[in-house]
């Protein structure tokens, strides 16, 4: 083989590594069964271009074909997202969560905000139907997303998402993580950590390429289908099955003018009802908190960046001046000094989360309605007024 | 007499005595050993009264004087025979200095906002990062971050912040009140492995009421620091007299 050629190949396997690096966004480790996908740092040569690809091609995502009868009806392609308030991974030791660089009542603040942050990547790309925000999971939820916080400190955010339909299909299980420098807090109008959830919308919507139009409408009829199961399990058993993999199939239909269908529809609607109006409190939590939420990430960044750097300094040992020296004496106490004072001003700025949230108030069919404690309780709540409405229309079987 | 000669055993007792001295070299400088406590309410707001504050020049003459007497003594009386003072190494001259100059520094805080409960201290001070300790058990409470070791607690009736920093550094700062409750004594002591001594400078506060009148601020999600202006009449038609807190030993 020639040495041109030897060049040529090289040079080709270069260039694909290069480019792989940049579209698959770093490199994607295997941790056990759930995959790591890296997306690409600042820091790392070709990552800004690689985010902006990232972006690009969510940009250029074709729109979905709309429904021949009406425009304002969805077509079958664009599915209802839910996306679940996010777990954290953290344990309940308070002074351990601090060790770690984890403020309690930032992390719960947070586990409201980046779904939301993920729940407006997903409308801007007008490849879905309504995407909510959800207390806790529904089962009339067509694809339900939910996440868990692994890391979040400013620097690097990891989440571990997992993503199903309707038919318990799995459409993503893994860990997204993402590294971010200073630069990435310039511009307060995109969020640090906004490629990682481009590039989580990319690969849901890879997923839901691959979907042919009879599995998209099945999503749709099981999701209703599961819903009636669960308020009225001996009418709804009869049109559902599950097969091997733990997947519910459509047995058959109900007639469509079914009247115990059109109760559940009906019930469905009022429990979306409850999601929106809860969805606004989240718009609002996410409107708010932004730009504390923003410089206290900034702030926590600094920090991490600076115990990085001391550390590696100790390594050296060397600082240069004289021990016992008045600039010796400086640096050391000028380290100390910037940790504490960096501390008080992350907690004076954690302090200020406010998670408080206010009572629910819904009409229903005249009657109104307070819902209290957290939005868990009241999604309970409301849960549980829906099925003894039910209980009460349907009557005595 | 001895079998041995009086050199030798000079010599015995000369190097019996320099272990000594470097055992006591070994032991961590600045090592607070902690008495029974006897917790003192140290809440309120105090200022700083100059009037009884130590001054550096005097405090680094007074240094220096027991440093020269210290090694006269060592020197076996030689110098005072000879009315002369032994030389102190310009090197060692220069840390004592330096130390000086960053104690005078770092105990310029003039206001402190001291809020105290049965377990938990925090000593607010103007331009610099708070003082915290909490102390639900008996002795001193260490905690290591990765810039110093901190230990904390009370010392019988003192409130003692150390803080082991590298480079052989020690910040020592011993909060005492006063019998009538109305004076802090702030001691800032600092040792470090480079200097014979520490050294130490008092600073004295007083107890005032704090007037409410100016900006109170207070962090929010919604609008970020929120800075209202308040006056001392509308505080205290406001405000009803709160109960006095009652520090209690829990030890």
């Amino acid at each position: 083989m020639s040495n041109t050629v030897l060049w040529i190949m090289g040079f080709a396997a270069l260039l694909l590594g290069g480019v792989t690096a940049c579209t698959t966004s770093g490199p994607a480790s295997t941790t056990g069964a759930v995959e790591t996908v890296v997306v690409a740092t600042g820091s790392q040569s070709g990552a800004p271009q690689s985010q902006r690809q990232t972006a690009q091609q969510l940009k250029a995502l074709p729109p979905l074909p709309t429904s021949a009868s009406a425009s304002a009806v969805r077509s079958d392609a664009q599915l209802d997202v839910g996306i679940l308030i996010f777990g954290s991974q953290d344990g309940s030791d308070p002074a351990g969560l601090k060790e770690q660089g984890v403020y309690p009542l930032v992390r719960k603040a947070e586990t409201r905000y980046l779904p939301f942050l993920l729940r407006q990547t997903l409308e801007a790309t007008s490849q879905w139907g309504a995407v909510r925000v959800m207390p806790d999971a529904h089962a009339s939820t067509e694809l339900v997303i939910s996440g868990e916080i692994q890391v979040s400190n400013g620097e690097q955010l990891q989440i571990k998402i997992l993503a199903k339909d309707s038919s318990q299909r799995l459409w993503l299980n893994k860990v997204y993580r993402q590294n971010v420098n200073a630069a990435a807090y310039e511009d307060s109008r995109v969020d640090p950590f906004q490629p990682l959830f481009d590039r989580l919308a990319l690969d849901l919507k890879a997923v839901h390429s691959q979907l042919t139009a009879s599995e998209l409408q099945a999503i749709h009829q099981l999701a209703v289908l599961r819903y009636g199961q669960q308020l009225a399990p001996n009418a709804f058993n009869t049109y559902l099955q599950t097969n091997d993999q733990g997947q519910y199939v459509l047995k058959r239909l109900p007639a469509r003018n079914d009247p115990m269908l059109k109760r559940v529809t009906r019930l469905r609607d009022y429990e979306y009802f409850f999601i929106d109006t809860v969805d606004e409190q989240y718009s609002a939590l996410f409107v708010e908190m932004k730009p504390t939420y923003q410089r206290w990430r900034q702030y926590s960044r600094e920090l991490m960046v600076y115990m990085r750097d001391y550390k590696a300094r100790q390594v050296g040992k060397s600082s240069g001046f004289r021990r016992g020296s008045l600039a010796s004496m400086n640096e050391v106490y000028g380290d100390y000094e910037w940790y504490r004072t960096q501390q008080m001003n992350l907690n004076e700025l954690a302090a200020g989360f406010n998670n408080e949230v206010l009572p629910t108030v819904l009409n229903l069919d005249d009657n109104v309605i307070q819902l209290d404690g957290n939005l868990q309780d009241q999604y309970s709540q409301w849960q549980n007024i829906l099925k003894e409405i039910f209980q009460l229309e349907q009557g005595e079987i | 007499m001895s079998k041995y000669p009086f050199h030798l055993r000079t010599s015995v007792f000369l190097l019996m005595g320099l272990m000594f001295l470097a055992g006591c070299q070994n032991s961590p400088r600045g090592e607070v050993k902690a008495r029974d406590a006897k917790r003192h309410d140290f809440s309120g707001s105090w200022e700083m009264d100059f009037s009884l504050n130590d001054s550096v020049d005097a405090k680094l003459d007074a240094y220096f004087y027991r440093l020269r007497r210290s090694m006269a003594r060592q020197a076996n009386g030689r110098q005072m025979e000879s009315n002369r003072m032994s030389p102190i190494n310009q090197r060692t001259a220069q840390t004592v200095v330096a130390m000086a100059q960053f104690v005078e520094k770092i105990s310029r805080v003039q206001v402190m906002d001291i809020a105290q409960t049965v377990t938990d201290i925090d000593v607010t001070r103007e331009g610099t990062f708070a003082l915290k300790c909490h102390f639900p058990s008996r002795g001193l409470q260490q905690s290591d971050n990765p810039f110093a070791t901190e230990v904390c607690g009370w010392d019988g009736h003192q409130l003692v912040f150390q803080l082991r920093l590298p480079e052989g550094l020690v910040v020592q700062q011993r909060l005492t009140l006063s019998a009538n409750g109305q004076q802090i004594n702030v001691a800032t002591t600092m040792y470090s492995d480079q200097a014979p001594e520490p050294f130490t400078l008092n600073r004295s506060y007083s107890k005032f009421e704090k007037r409410r009148q100016g900006y109170s601020c207070e962090q929010t999600v919604e609008k970020g620091k929120v800075c209202t202006l308040t006056s001392e009449a509308e505080d205290e038609r406001m405000v009803p007299q709160a109960p006095k807190p009652v520090i209690m030993n829990a030890d």
